[in-house]
């Protein structure tokens, strides 16, 4: 399923996925397919994408 | 004390310290280890996982041909090789397909300019000994022949790689 809470957040800021990669230190695809429901990730990284774009764990990742 | 093993063991060091300079020089850090992030982990244990039981179902295919007195059209020592690189072939397909195969710290143009060089520099070297002795002896393939396989697997997976590059930049971030 698509997080499109991610990329609205993301574009709120004015990131781009490889911006906020590098912020998280993951490659752009990661953060792609993590947008895009391919990809689960772990809780580090669901935290390190919180922190980057100043959201909670469930703002961004609570259905 | 046998001359021949004494050169094999200082082919693999010299071999190995190539690989060491390689890697220094294709990562932007300089360091030898590639680093990946956590999807990238796992895409690539998935891909050791396919290229694994590649290698071992070939492996048995040889052996069984062996077993069976089966004549092969390669010598042993090519026959081995080709399993070996064609499990790496599926590993490096796997990788690039589910973008795992450019590290975090991969200076990308450096990598495929050294990629083209490897497979030029095989290529050139099975059509070296194809001049001089030919790839045929007693009617099976000789080791020469791997040069050429080597030079066609990186092809694959250059052009694999120029396909994946080509449809990310196609596809519309947002």
């Amino acid at each position: 399923m698509k997080n499109l809470k991610l990329k609205s957040a993301r574009a709120a800021l004015d990131l781009s996925q490889d911006d906020l990669a590098k912020k998280c230190e993951v490659s752009r695809q990661t953060i792609s397919a993590i947008e895009k429901g391919d990809y689960n990730p772990t809780i580090n990284l669901c935290i390190s994408i919180c922190k980057a774009l100043g959201k909670t764990l469930d703002e961004l990742f609570w259905e | 004390m046998d001359f021949r093993f004494l050169g094999l063991g200082m082919g693999v060091i010299v071999g190995l310290l190539i690989c060491v300079v390689i890697f220094k020089a294709v990562n932007k850090d300089g360091k030898v280890k590639t680093k990946y992030d956590e999807m990238q982990e796992l895409q690539r244990g998935r891909a050791y996982k396919y290229s694994f039981w590649t290698l071992a179902g070939a492996e048995t295919v040889v052996c069984l041909l062996q077993l069976a007195q089966v004549k092969l059209l390669m010598d042993p020592f090519t026959a081995n090789l080709s399993c070996i690189l064609l499990a790496a072939l599926v590993h490096a397909s796997y990788s690039v397909n589910h973008d795992a195969y450019i590290g975090l710290n991969t200076n990308y143009k450096r990598f495929v300019g050294i990629c083209i060089g490897i497979g030029v520099f095989n290529f050139l070297i099975s059509m070296l000994s194809f001049q001089h002795e030919g790839w045929i002896r007693d009617g099976v393939l000789q080791p020469p022949f791997a040069n050429l396989l080597c030079a066609i697997i990186f092809i694959i997976i250059g052009v694999e790689m120029y396909i994946k590059n080509r449809t990310e930049k196609n596809e519309e971030e947002d």
